[in-house]
């Protein structure tokens, strides 16, 4: 089996050599920037499929944890890489044939660089390594398109994240102090029995950091604008690719060095206030691109106030709903914003002039978001609706059920536009087409079978709740 | 196995309907027979009582089982849909349409054939997305907004009943339909109202009922017959269940629940009524006259006493006919004017005369004269709420009934008697298609008016379980404790007497025909264009004596609690100021408030 | 034989309800301070316009309207017990069949009266019917207690289980006892109620296109009618134990609505109808709940 690494070194040395070979050839960059991602794809489905069910830690420049660097690979971090890289080859093939600059493709590969790393990591500062390639990209990446919104978006990205990852960094250093090592499960274990004061600090400071990438409230304010102003594919790569690593970063340190109450109830509060928030903007939004980037934010709200509810009642379940909702809103969210480039520019959400097919695209996916029966995203729902029960909080279950049909409304109110609308015949990207079809085939088949993505989650979460397998192997060291 | 085939059939001939729609009128006519005739054979040859199961994830399976009452609503669906099929013949629409149609009938018999509470839900949702589609592809007024507010009602509606399915759950372990031990009755109840919900918003129950005129009135006509008098039956279906399986206990046990959703149901079916005879909108008439008549059906069901529980499923069969003659007729209407609207017809019983006597029966049974099918419904059920000693209800009930008096008469006056106006002279009968299925649908009219026992046996069979009463019912007859009545002498009296009173016409003088201007104008001279139709403002003089009443609006509250959340939307979306400097403070903000929470520990 | 009977009850009733229609004209004239036509007048009036050698019609439906009237009363009649002894066909149905009946004669007219293309009739029609939203329900209202204190919705049983003076329901329930009256008076369509008919403002309404054999068997419909509508009244709150009392119950309660008939003008439509819903309920609704709580 192919080491893991190689997806790091590949990614790294693609992104250096882009401007060769966009010398050598003008598509070049394009080909490089699809076969990545489907390698990359391909060593995690690989693995998945082959691993035993036992983190594997993979050494780097020959020296054991934890004094070296390394990666940890098990089945949880292995599923979060086969949806990143999945949506990485998304977006290239759909977007194969249009972008040429091969500036966009290194950017488009250090940002995969940066998710992959941070989902491989075992290390601590290695995840801020890769926090901040993938900050740092993205700054960019959000900045590319050169008009107003989009660079405004991406300035204020720029402002706050650079503010995050700065307190990421402290809390890094905090723990480095107390617990002399910067090896993940290492800290996990000489943390388990007690926690100083400082401790929890370190994790507040490093929360923020993470916050800012998972598009929490308050440190979601650059998101909206972001979504607003950048090109399509690229609020694709947030909703999609970025967020969901910085949240997989964001369960595997909580899960594993700050399991607390503190924390849990925190991610709760912060969690519930996202989603009230942002779905409430949604509804007030006259821009559709905006309001579809105020449902992404209030979507990983809900995943965070799914996973912190495991605080409360302990059960795997809150894991299950949390990460089934993200693979759905990732894959729906994907084929949301890349189907805008089938809609006129600036559509609002009183759209007239559409075709045929991009409604059905949007009209898929906003079924999945809102969880509407026979799509992935209704099964999500009703995992979080059955968790939210076990805690016996009512009030909250009722608060929740009210905002989806908010939300149901606002995605409803779009959808009788659009198929209201006078018909455009524009001409569609076809492998960009292809892509929106092969994705609403997905989220549809799922709906009616999703045995196939339950029996992966559940592969995935099993690793993830061995804990104590996870510390002992990766601290260990083979 | 086979039940399930009978819906994906349903949806596999949509998809043949679509294609053959997209390439010749000749293939979409012929693929409408199809798609008729293979479900009626279907039906019989194959639909039994049978469990199956479909994919099983942990506690959950969709499964599906033909029960009894499932048979019983299945029929009513079918019937309704192929019936309103041959009228669609003639109507041109769109591929999506007749795709979207059979896509509805499917989920609807799957919806019927759930057996759990969660198939049901994943079914119904499915139901009101086709119906969705089907009124985004309506053919008047407001469409946008018509579609919009029933999925919405809908879907809150459904909402809440995930809810209550997923409290039941807790509460009882599973999701199937048995009842809830160990319960508080106020739980129950609150479960109950969430789980009933949805089913209400589908009956159109007021206050739940304001997508209803507008969408009956856009939707495209032969769709409308299907919608009323077979969709809605879906929502009489879960109630059904609900009430018999689940909650039955409660309802026997507590005094006020029955009353209160009978109340509900009969203050409906009166406002439906005024609602109807104030429209000046054929469909419109007809859309509250549908809400009206189910108001009745809740009041049966809600009351929950044997009596009253099959009076109210009599009255759904009923509605399910004269409704779809009503609708049928009223569609051919349209279809040779070109317009709705009651105030521009006159006198058309010259020229339509079969729709004439369709309508005409589709009235005497809304408004429930024996020995029509709307009668033995409407008489058990004032009997049991008499016995039940309810005065103040059937009078309510009773007042209600009078209404249909007043719009059946203006329907059917506004639209054939009085006179011809000069633009329809040349109006023939409304096609075939109508024509035929108006005449099916006046043999149950009569047949189950006559002889009701027939489909109140099918009702003694589900019902019997759960009140354990005796049969009260013969062939032609009903006797409570309190009354009696056998129909077939009720008709053979009219019938008689009818025969009596022509011999007296007959043989008195001869009548010769005057023509429509030869007419008293109290001396004035008058010339053919004289406006002698009455037909603005047909019971205007009742606004003054309704005064208030009429202002009254359930669609004004739910506007205004869109609004409050509109402007709370408002109110957050402040928070994103678009100036940086004000984020930043927010991080800082937020980072003091987490080393305030850590502090403690410091 | 059965059937001999009911058709000799049926001339009976006939020829009574005639004869009351003229004793109505003689009584409203001496009120009036003039001698008015002789009592047998409707009589003649009937064979006059039978006799006619033709008359104009504007339709089959026109032509039909009053042939569904008088068959619709004439059925009704069967189901309606003519005090105890005189059960007619009341086995076969009880107070909701004739309730439900009584409308058919009504709904024929109405069909008919449509097709009289004169706006006269139409408005007349629409005034009848929501008169009926007024008077039908207090109606309803009033006798709903006494056939619940009796256990039955079976008219003749409610006869039966009176018995005589004093035990009558009138005096029982003497509230919806009288709420019943003023209900009956507008059932009957006498002034103030007569709206529908309205010989001076809208043409008598519904007859005003007919004439000759039409109007005959109209006048024959009234007189029917006069007689079922008051017997429903006498029958239910007076128990008459034979058919003498029937009929002088319902000539002494048919006088008294054409003595107010006499004295009395107009209202208008919407004023009738909220008139109803005014002191007439109040006075059911005190009736039902003496019902419920003073037995």
């Amino acid at each position: 089996m192919v080491n893991p690494i190689l997806i790091i070194a590949l990614l790294l040395l693609f992104a250096f050599l882009m401007p060769l070979l966009g010398l050598l050839h003008r598509r070049l960059p394009a080909f490089a920037t699809l076969i990545l991602p489907a390698f990359n794809l391909y060593v995690a489905v690989n693995h998945f499929l082959k691993m035993d069910f036992i983190p594997v830690v993979i050494k780097t420049g020959g020296f054991r944890p934890p004094f070296g660097i390394n990666l940890a690979v098990d089945h949880f971090s292995l599923f979060f890489l086969i949806l990143v890289n999945a949506i990485g080859v998304f977006i290239a093939l759909s977007y194969l044939l249009e972008e040429q600059d091969y500036r966009f493709h290194i950017l488009f590969l250090l940002n995969l660089l940066g998710a992959s790393g941070i989902i491989l990591t075992g290390d601590l500062f290695n995840s801020f390594v890769f926090l901040e390639i993938l900050a740092i990209s993205s700054y960019a990446l959000a900045g590319s398109r050169k008009e107003k919104p989009a660079l405004e978006g991406a300035i204020k990205y720029l402002i706050i994240g650079s503010i995050g990852a700065s307190f990421y960094l402290l809390g890094v250093f905090i723990l480095y102090k107390v617990t002399g090592t910067l090896n993940i499960a290492d800290i996990a274990l000489k943390l388990q029995n007690a926690k100083s004061g400082i401790v929890y600090l370190a994790g507040m400071f490093m929360l923020v950091g993470l916050f800012v990438e998972t598009e929490l409230f308050p440190l979601n304010t650059w998101a909206p604008d972001v979504y607003q102003g950048a090109y399509n594919r690229i609020a694709v790569q947030f909703s999609s690719l970025i967020s969901k690593a910085a949240i997989y970063l964001l369960f595997r340190i909580t899960f594993l060095i700050f399991d607390d109450p503190l924390f849990y109830k925190l991610l709760l509060v912060v969690g519930l206030l996202t989603f009230v928030v942002a779905e409430f903007n949604a509804l007030a939004q006259k821009d559709l691109k905006r309001m579809l980037g105020y449902s992404s934010i209030g979507q990983m709200g809900l995943a965070v106030l799914a996973f912190a509810l495991y605080g409360m009642i302990s059960h795997p379940e809150a894991f299950f709903a949390a990460t089934l909702l993200i693979v759905n809103h990732a894959i729906a969210k994907a084929l949301l914003f890349a189907n805008m480039d089938n809609m006129s520019e600036n559509a609002t959400i009183d759209i007239r002039s559409v075709n045929p097919f991009s409604s059905l695209m949007f009209a898929i996916g906003a079924l999945s978001v809102m969880g509407f029966p026979f799509t992935l995203g209704f099964w999500a729902k009703i995992e979080i609706l059955g968790i939210l029960l076990r805690t016996n909080l009512l009030f909250l279950f009722f608060l929740i059920i009210l905002i989806f049909m908010v939300e149901a409304f606002y995605y409803f109110r779009v959808i009788t536009n659009l198929f209201r609308g006078e018909t455009v015949c524009r001409r569609l990207n076809p492998l960009l087409a292809f892509s929106l079809v092969v994705f609403s085939i997905f989220l549809v088949y799922q709906g009616f079978y999703p045995i196939f993505t339950f029996s992966w989650l559940n592969r995935a979460l099993n690793a993830l709740l061995n804990k104590a397998i996870y510390i002992s192997i990766i601290a260990g060291g083979l | 196995m086979y039940n399930i085939n009978l819906a994906l059939l349903a949806i596999l001939a949509g998809f043949l309907t679509f294609f053959g729609a997209l390439s010749h009128r000749v293939l979409r006519v012929a693929s409408i027979v199809i798609g008729i005739v293979g479900t009626l054979v279907f039906a019989f040859l194959y639909l039994k009582p049978d469990t199956m199961e479909f994919i099983r994830m942990g506690v959950f399976a969709m499964s599906f089982n033909l029960t009894d009452i499932s048979r019983f609503f299945l029929w009513i669906i079918i019937s309704a849909f192929t019936l309103s099929l041959l009228p669609l013949i003639h109507e041109e629409r769109s591929p999506f349409f007749y795709l979207y149609y059979f896509l509805a009938f499917g989920f609807a018999s799957l919806t019927i054939m759930a057996n759990d509470l969660l198939t049901l839900y994943m079914n119904f949702e499915l139901t009101s997305l086709a119906i969705f589609a089907i009124l985004l592809l309506g053919v008047r007024g407001d469409i946008k907004k018509t579609a919009l507010k029933y999925i919405i009602y809908s879907l809150v509606g459904a909402y809440f009943y995930l809810g209550g399915l997923f409290i039941k759950f807790k509460y009882s372990g599973n999701i199937g339909f048995g009842g809830i031990q160990n319960v508080s009755t106020l739980t129950q109840i609150a479960i109950y109202t969430l789980l009933a919900l949805p089913f209400f918003v589908k009956i159109a129950t007021m206050p739940f009922h304001n997508w209803a005129p507008d969408a009956y009135y856009s939707a495209s006509d032969s769709f409308t017959i299907f919608f009323s008098a077979g969709l809605s039956k879906v929502g009489v279906y879960g109630l059904v269940i609900l009430m018999l399986k689940t909650f039955a206990e409660l309802f026997k046990s507590n005094l006020y629940l029955p009353e209160i959703i009978a109340w509900v149901g009969g203050i409906t079916a009166l406002l439906g009524g005024i609602y109807a005879f104030m429209s000046d909108d054929a469909k419109k008439l007809l859309a509250y006259s549908s809400i009206s008549q189910l108001g009745y059906v809740l009041v049966g069901l809600g009351l929950f006493t044997p009596y009253s529980f099959s009076a109210g499923i009599f009255h759904s069969v009923a509605h399910f006919v004269f409704e779809g003659v009503l609708f049928t007729t009223v569609a051919g209407v349209i279809h040779r004017l070109g317009t709705s609207d009651l105030r521009r017809m006159g006198g058309l019983i010259k020229k339509m005369p079969i729709s004439f006597i369709g309508l005409l029966l589709g009235i005497i049974a809304a408004s429930g004269i024996p020995p029509t099918i709307g009668f033995p419904g409407k008489w058990l059920l004032y009997e049991a709420i008499i016995m039940k000693g309810d005065l103040f209800l059937v009078s309510l009930v009773f007042f209600a009934s009078i209404t249909a008096f007043l719009y059946s008469y203006k329907l059917v006056h506004s639209i054939f008697l009085g006179k011809l106006h000069k633009e329809h002279r040349d109006v023939k009968e409304a096609p075939a298609g109508y024509v035929v299925a108006t005449i099916i649908f006046l043999i149950p009219i009569i047949v189950f008016g006559v002889f009701p026992g027939v489909i109140f046996e099918k009702i003694y069979g589900f019902t019997k379980p759960v009140f354990n009463h005796d049969v009260f019912f013969t062939f032609n007859s009903l006797k409570t404790q309190i009354g009696f009545v056998k129909i077939p002498v009720a008709g053979i009296a009219l019938a008689a007497m009818f025969a009596f009173s022509f011999i007296l016409y007959l043989i008195a003088g001869r009548s010769y025909r005057a023509k429509q201007e030869d007419n008293y104008t109290a001396g004035e001279w008058v010339d053919e264009d004289f406006a002698s139709h009455y037909a603005q403002e047909f019971y205007g003089f009742m606004r003054k004596a309704f005064g208030k009443l009429l202002d009254l609006s359930a669609e004004k509250f739910w506007n205004g609690v869109l609004t409050i959340f509109k402007a709370f939307s408002e109110l957050t979306r402040r928070i994103y100021t678009g100036d940086v400097r004000d984020y930043a403070l927010y991080l800082l903000f937020f980072l003091i408030v987490l080393v305030f929470l850590v502090g403690g520990k410091l | 034989m059965k059937i001999l009977i009911l058709a000799g009850y049926w001339i009976l009733v006939t020829i009574l309800g005639l004869l009351y229609m003229g004793i109505a004209r003689k009584v409203t004239a001496r009120i009036h301070n003039r001698y008015g036509p002789p009592f047998y007048q409707a009589f003649l009036d009937v064979l006059k316009l039978f006799s006619k050698r033709e008359t104009a019609s504007h339709g089959v439906m026109h032509s039909l309207g009053p042939v569904i009237a008088f068959a619709g009363i004439s059925a009704t009649l069967l189901f309606m017990p003519l005090g105890k002894g005189a059960p007619v066909l009341h086995f076969q149905g009880d107070l909701f069949v004739v309730l439900y009946l009584l409308v058919v004669g009504p709904l024929g007219m109405a069909l008919g009266a449509g097709e009289s293309n004169n706006p006269n009739a139409t408005i007349g029609i629409a005034r009848a019917l929501s008169l009926m939203l007024g008077y039908e329900i207090i109606l309803f209202m009033a006798t709903l207690p006494v056939f619940v204190h009796y256990g039955t919705a079976s008219i003749y049983d409610v006869i039966v289980k009176q018995g005589a003076f004093p035990n009558w329901a009138g005096l029982k329930y003497p509230l919806s006892m009288l709420g019943g009256l003023i209900a009956l008076h507008g059932l009957l369509g006498e002034k103030p109620f007569d709206q529908p008919i309205a010989p001076h403002e809208i043409a008598s309404g519904p007859m005003v296109e007919y004439g000759g054999k039409y109007l005959g068997l109209l006048q024959l419909w009234h007189a029917i009618g006069i007689i079922v509508e008051t017997g429903l009244f006498i029958n239910v709150f007076f128990g008459p134990q034979n058919i003498v009392w029937f009929f002088a119950g319902t000539f002494i309660v048919f006088m008294l609505a054409v003595i107010v008939n006499a004295l009395m003008p107009r209202f208008r439509i919407e004023q009738a109808v909220r008139f109803y819903w005014g002191v007439p309920l109040i006075l059911v609704v005190l009736g039902i709940l003496q019902y419920y709580f003073w037995r």
